[in-house]
């Protein structure tokens, strides 16, 4: 009788579970630590002892997918879809795959099936929203922002997301206005102030293009983004400041073809005419009625280039 | 600078935006939109300042001064260290308060064997409480003997002198408050309740070259001066403070007074119109109406007595002044032989209202007794 009771702590299961657990807790801590090949030997041992676990498997893919081997991830995430259809973390893993092989109509399909399970899944909506808008479909890609922002308003993302897609439909107020949004939500959010330097300079307005693409390159300054800013300044008749912006632009890559070119018409248009903003940054920008607009030294200059 | 909050920035009108950009060190200048902006921008990538809260010693200091006083108390205590007199007189004031006064003195013995002489002026207060005024005398004694220049200590001899009735003593705290340069109001004042009025004029002198824009002090020359009986001067001295303060009855009454010393009765009684326009207080009401008596408007001063009595009922000086009214007008209906009225009338001089202000000295002491 003596073998009957319970086990004594530290020995509860059967040691093959033992094994699991101490597989899976030790794959986990090397994943966090970016030891990947350490952690796919600890998965794949947990998966020798119990084939048909789900999280094991989930994981495995994870690692798969981080070290770059995207058929190997989707297989893992596909088996753990196998043995449970119902798991929400397994599908948005599988569709972060397909997105990285660009194969967005099946990526679609994946959140759907998230979707199926919780409607109000505000990560499968976004992401949603963003494979619509790969696939150029605008006005579905907009239906998902707007149920993502009807359950959080606050979602920077969203708004930006959504302001991506009125202004590729050539809303351009309504993008503006959404593009406000998601920078006041995240006053650092490097992609809505990218965007709004897109919206303003399709709207003509480049001295506001000018102020937001440095608003956006005091957070992030990639060649391209001062070739547009160089870009505005030509559009306002400011040579010195493009000439300036498109040198920077060269200096981050020199291998930037258009910002050369850029910076021999901003030399050439620097023999000709090169206004001055001086302390007013937002010149180009004139407001009537503006009380800063109004006591302003180069008010001529302004409303001269504000269209 | 305190940072304003980013509510302020946002509801800011554009001058104080611009204000807020400034003192930030901020270009001010630009769109509206654009100032705003920037000072967010900065508002937000500052950190914020460290946060102060109030330690044990604060907290004990502000009850004392709001109460609870049991748990000042007990505050003050839990602040106590062996080489700190401080919280020993925070304790004393806060027993004082609570009318605690010999632990109050205990308190503050033990900060004053702590070395903090500044306690011996509390203690004097706590002893002039307990009703021992020779006691509470020593003690700023002592303390002045360790630091004769010490004005409060002086303004504290004056009250307890002033509250044992004497005067020369009074006079003299006064004096060497006006000596050591910190101020002779006060001692013109004392001058002035003393009667000594050319002493109180030579001692407003100085005060008055220094604080040319003190309304009450020009008031307390007026008053001296028409104690003098130099009424043209009194006059120009109180429009002075007139003009300083305008819209202070005192002071004005005070002027409609010399006006009519001055015999200029149709000035005074505007004058007096006026401060009881401001305030109906029972002085000014009475010498209105003994003015309006003078100006020969009996009925308007009867009206006046009336509202003298109203406010102070049985007024002695309103009830005699209502008869003499009433008599007056009896006789003017029914002239009858006999004497004029015209001596009585001249009797009936409107007085002077000295200005109740606070003393430097009766501020200084009450100073004293606060932690």
């Amino acid at each position: 009788m003596s073998g009957l009771g319970p086990a004594p702590e530290g020995d509860r299961f059967l040691p093959s579970v033992v094994t699991l657990e101490a597989s899976m807790r030790a794959g986990k801590q090397s994943l966090a630590d970016g030891r990947l090949g350490e952690a796919l030997g600890h998965f794949n041992a947990a998966l020798k002892l119990k084939p048909r676990y789900d999280v094991a498997w989930i994981a495995r893919g994870q690692v798969l997918k981080l070290q770059g081997d995207l058929d190997e991830a989707l297989k893992s995430f596909a088996e753990a879809l196998v043995l449970k259809p119902e798991n929400e973390e397994a599908w948005i893993a599988l569709a972060g795959v397909l997105h990285r092989m660009k194969r967005l109509k099946e990526e679609v399909e994946a959140y759907d099936q998230v979707l199926r399970l919780n409607p109000r899944n505000v990560d499968a909506l976004i992401n949603k929203g963003a494979a619509l808008h790969g696939l150029r479909k605008y006005e579905d890609a907009e239906r998902c922002y707007d149920a993502v922002l009807s359950a959080r308003p606050e979602y920077a993302p969203a708004w930006n997301n959504r302001g991506a897609a009125l202004l590729r439909r050539g809303k351009v107020e309504e993008a503006l206005e959404s593009f406000e949004r998601a920078t006041r939500l995240d006053p650092d959010f490097f992609d809505a102030h990218v965007n709004r330097v897109f919206a303003w300079q399709r709207r003509g307005k480049h001295g506001n293009a000018v102020i937001a693409a440095d608003r956006a390159l005091k957070i992030r300054e990639p060649s391209w983004l001062w070739y547009m800013k160089g870009l505005s300044h030509l559009a306002l008749l400011e040579s010195s400041l493009a000439a300036r912006c498109f040198e920077r632009a060269l200096e981050l890559n020199p291998r930037q073809k258009d910002a050369r070119e850029a910076l021999r018409k901003a030399k050439e248009l620097r023999k000709r005419v090169d206004l001055y903003r001086g302390v007013y940054e937002c010149f180009g920008t004139f407001e009537a009625g503006d009380p800063g607009c109004a006591e302003c030294e180069i008010l001529e200059r302004c409303t001269e280039v504000t269209k | 600078m305190t940072l304003p909050s980013a509510a302020e920035v946002e509801h800011a009108e554009w001058p104080a935006l611009k204000s807020f950009a400034t003192e930030l060190g901020l270009n001010p200048k630009g769109r509206s939109g654009l100032v705003r902006q920037r000072v967010l921008d900065h508002l937000r990538i500052q950190p914020a300042g460290p946060e102060w809260r109030a330690g044990k010693a604060e907290q004990a200091a502000l009850l004392t001064r709001i109460g609870p006083l049991d748990l000042a108390a007990s505050l003050w205590e839990s602040t106590i260290s062996l080489d700190a007199p401080a919280p020993w007189v925070g304790l004393g004031t806060a027993y004082l308060k609570a009318n605690r006064t010999e632990e109050a003195i205990k308190c503050y013995d033990r900060a004053i064997g702590m070395g903090d002489s500044g306690a011996r002026l509390h203690k004097a207060h706590a002893l002039l409480r307990a009703g021992r005024s020779d006691a509470a005398l020593m003690e700023v004694d002592r303390a002045l003997e360790r630091n004769p220049g010490n004005v409060r200590a002086w303004a504290m001899r004056a009250v307890i002198s002033e509250a044992s009735g004497d005067s020369d003593e009074v006079l003299a705290a006064h004096g060497k408050i006006a000596e050591s340069g910190r101020g002779s109001l006060g001692l013109a004042k004392m001058l002035m309740r003393a009667g000594r009025w050319e002493d109180a004029l030579k001692a407003l002198d100085p005060h008055l070259s220094a604080h040319p824009e003190d309304a009450l002090g020009w008031n307390q020359r007026g008053v001296a001066l028409v104690k003098r009986g130099e009424g043209r001067e009194a006059v120009e001295a109180l429009r002075k403070a007139a003009a300083l303060k305008p819209r202070d009855p005192g002071i004005l009454n005070n002027l409609a007074i010399a006006l009519a010393g001055a015999g200029r009765i149709g000035e005074a009684v505007k004058r007096i119109a006026s401060a009881h326009r401001i305030s109906e207080d029972p002085r000014i009401l009475l010498n209105d109406a003994a003015l309006r008596e003078r100006h020969g408007s009996s009925a308007t001063a009867r009206d006046v007595y009336d509202r003298v009595l109203e406010v102070a009922p049985e007024h002695p000086e309103a009830v005699a002044g209502k008869r003499r009214v009433a008599r007056k007008t009896k006789s003017t209906r029914k002239p009858r032989s006999g004497p004029s009225s015209k001596a009585a009338k001249a009797r009936t001089g409107a007085k002077p209202r000295l200005r109740a202000r606070k003393s430097p000295t009766k501020t200084t002491s009450s100073k004293s007794r606060k932690r």
